[in-house]
């Protein structure tokens, strides 16, 4: 199993008046190659999860296992290397660095890694290849659309061949015809191994995924 | 060099923002080593004197007919009494009662008159506290001429050998005097301390020393040449080995208290730093005030530099990058910055401290204000980085992470 969720609860602000919780007593098993959505409405607890999931926050309780980590207690340390080579992160605002090319933000996860510059190069050159972007690679990200932007982020968070992709609302900011373009290439991601999970309110892109969860005021629950 | 770049990338674009940057730590630094200025000399002094001049500074007393420092004037004009040092010599536990004095003095040389401060040293003050000559100067002295030794930037204008005339405080007969040789220590007196190599404070030594050379041992004394100059009786008081120096301090003290008030070397020491401080009180409060604006301004730069980066260190963490290396590199990005400005505060502060604050006597401020500066650095850069990453950890996370839901 390659995620193992068992009664995961999230709470911000635990015993103050601005407490909200976030996720309830989520239970989730992800086998590798599963292509996963997650949808409900905005704050039902969907970015938490995914970012529970990438280790950029922690549960207030539950136990979470990614392959054989346990990343309750996992140090930053781990969790960063995790995030570096084995978990990609796509977001709904791309999360890219504006003022630097498509090739430097793709590089970036291998330059934090202490690849060298040129293995680094070339490897983010083949993935904007596969991504099918080589064209935008010497190109300011901010002279970038918005669909541009989301593939230079997915190529960004597959640049070390990452096992897990997931993708917080990676729709949101696009229209109807980036978007398919996008649940295109995340498909074909998919059907050459990679296990993706999407968050997303929209129904179009929940339904091009085989599995489908729903998560309202915390609590998820498989529709499909 | 992967460092490198991603340090690269956490710089602002702005070149406006780093070079305010840059400005605000110079004038931080120029301000501290201003500040620390008088301490430093103070501590400078000291440690020469202690160096050159073989007295225990603890057991030491000053006596003075005046308040214990200059600035306070005697009510009546200072004047010689033979019997005020017989009583600080008679006291039971005194071991020697050392003699100088400083006055100024006009002296006829070739076509001109300089302007110098000298110190006449009774014999026995020079046989406790003998002037150090530089090595390989003194030449021997002439019957009929004063000899004289100078200080180094006293040198320039009196190189050895040079004879010349002297009016000490511009009465009397002209004094012939002979320059003998070059001081190479520092320069004892009851009055004031200087360093012997200040370039901006001519001194000449009449040296009363044991030194077979100079003829004039008994110099002060010597109504040929200063009968008709009054002087201020301050003296240096030794106690002799094993007394109890503070007993011996009390009843001294008590005795002598019709002429005049004695004080521990140390303690007139300090009150000479003192007076230094309180003469320059508006200058002083300026710069504190100039330097937390500086450090303020600094760490509020430092805290609202990292807040704008907020979202760039979300991208970075996002990209597997650790909280522990993005606070070193934040730290080693601000550090670049602060030994520039370091370099350039240096640099500069001789500058500022004549033109901008009028300070005549700037000596460069040695460790002191290095570590003064140092540390305030350090402190502002951990306090606000570390306050800047905390707010910026959440900022981020507000901005980026949970902007799906």
């Amino acid at each position: 199993m390659l995620i193992t969720l068992k009664d995961v609860s999230k709470t911000y602000d635990p015993g103050r008046e601005t407490e909200v919780r976030a996720l309830r007593g989520v239970d989730l098993e992800v086998k590798e190659g599963d292509f996963i959505s997650v949808t409900g409405p905005s704050g039902s607890g969907k970015s938490t999860l995914l970012h529970i999931l990438a280790g950029l926050d922690t549960p207030t309780s539950g136990a979470y296992f990614f392959e054989n980590t346990d990343m309750t207690r996992a140090s930053d340390r781990a969790k960063c290397a995790l995030r570096r080579r084995q978990i990609g992160v796509v977001l709904q605002d791309f999360g890219l660095l504006g003022d630097d090319t498509a090739l430097e933000n793709v590089c970036l996860p291998l330059t934090v890694d202490g690849v060298s510059r040129k293995k680094a190069v070339a490897r983010a050159r083949e993935v904007l290849e596969r991504m099918g972007i080589a064209d935008l690679a010497g190109k300011k990200v901010n002279a970038l659309s918005g669909g541009q932007r989301q593939r230079v982020a997915a190529a960004r968070a597959l640049s070390q061949n990452a096992k897990l992709l997931l993708a917080d609302e990676p729709t949101g900011a696009l229209d109807s015809q980036n978007t398919e373009a996008l649940m295109d290439l995340l498909e074909s991601l998919n059907r050459s191994g990679l296990t993706i999970i999407v968050s997303t309110h929209n129904p179009t892109v929940s339904l091009r995924a085989p599995v489908s969860y729903s998560i309202m005021d915390g609590v998820l629950k498989r529709e499909r | 060099m992967n460092t490198l770049r991603i340090m690269n990338k956490l710089r602002s674009r702005g070149f406006l923002r780093e070079f305010f940057l840059l400005a605000t730590l110079t004038l931080m630094v120029i301000f501290t080593n201003i500040l620390m200025e008088p301490l430093e000399t103070y501590l400078d002094t000291k440690r020469e004197l202690e160096r050159d001049i073989p007295v225990d500074f603890d057991a030491a007393l000053r006596f003075s007919p005046t308040a214990w420092y200059l600035w306070e004037m005697p009510e009546a004009e200072p004047e010689y009494h033979p019997e005020i040092h017989e009583a600080l010599r008679a006291h039971p536990g005194t071991g020697a009662v050392l003699e100088s004095r400083q006055e100024s003095a006009h002296c006829a040389l070739g076509g001109g008159t300089y302007n110098f401060d000298f110190i006449l040293y009774s014999r026995e003050y020079a046989r406790y506290m003998p002037l150090k000559l530089r090595e390989g100067s003194e030449i021997q002295g002439e019957e009929g001429r004063l000899s004289v030794v100078v200080t180094e930037a006293a040198s320039r204008s009196l190189p050895v050998g040079t004879r010349f005339e002297m009016c000490p405080n511009g009465e009397g007969a002209p004094v012939p005097c002979l320059v003998v040789g070059i001081i190479g220590g520092a320069i004892p007196g009851a009055d004031t301390h200087q360093p012997s190599d200040s370039a901006e404070f001519d001194l000449i030594g009449l040296t009363a020393s044991n030194h077979p050379d100079f003829a004039l041992v008994a110099a002060v004394y010597d109504p040929a040449f200063f009968d008709e100059v009054p002087w201020d009786p301050a003296a240096l008081v030794l106690p002799e080995e094993g007394v109890d120096v503070s007993a011996w301090w009390e009843s001294l003290g008590q005795e002598t208290a019709q002429w005049g008030q004695l004080r521990s070397l140390t303690e007139y020491e300090r009150a000479a730093l003192e007076t230094t401080l309180s003469e320059n009180l508006s200058e002083e409060l300026n710069f504190i005030l100039l330097s937390l604006i500086a450090v303020f301004g600094y760490g509020a730069y430092l805290f609202l530099s990292v807040r704008v980066r907020a979202r760039k260190f979300a991208v970075l963490s996002v990209a597997g990058m650790t909280r522990g290396r993005m606070f070193a590199l934040n730290m080693g990005f601000n550090l670049g910055i602060y030994l520039l400005a370091a370099g350039l505060g240096w640099i500069l502060t001789p500058w500022a401290a004549k033109c901008l604050v009028q300070m005549d006597r700037y000596r460069s401020a040695g460790v002191l204000g290095a570590l003064c500066t140092g540390g305030l650095f350090l402190m502002t850069l951990l306090m606000s980085t570390a306050a800047s990453l905390v707010q910026g950890r959440r900022a981020a996370a507000i901005t980026l992470y949970r902007k799906g839901d």
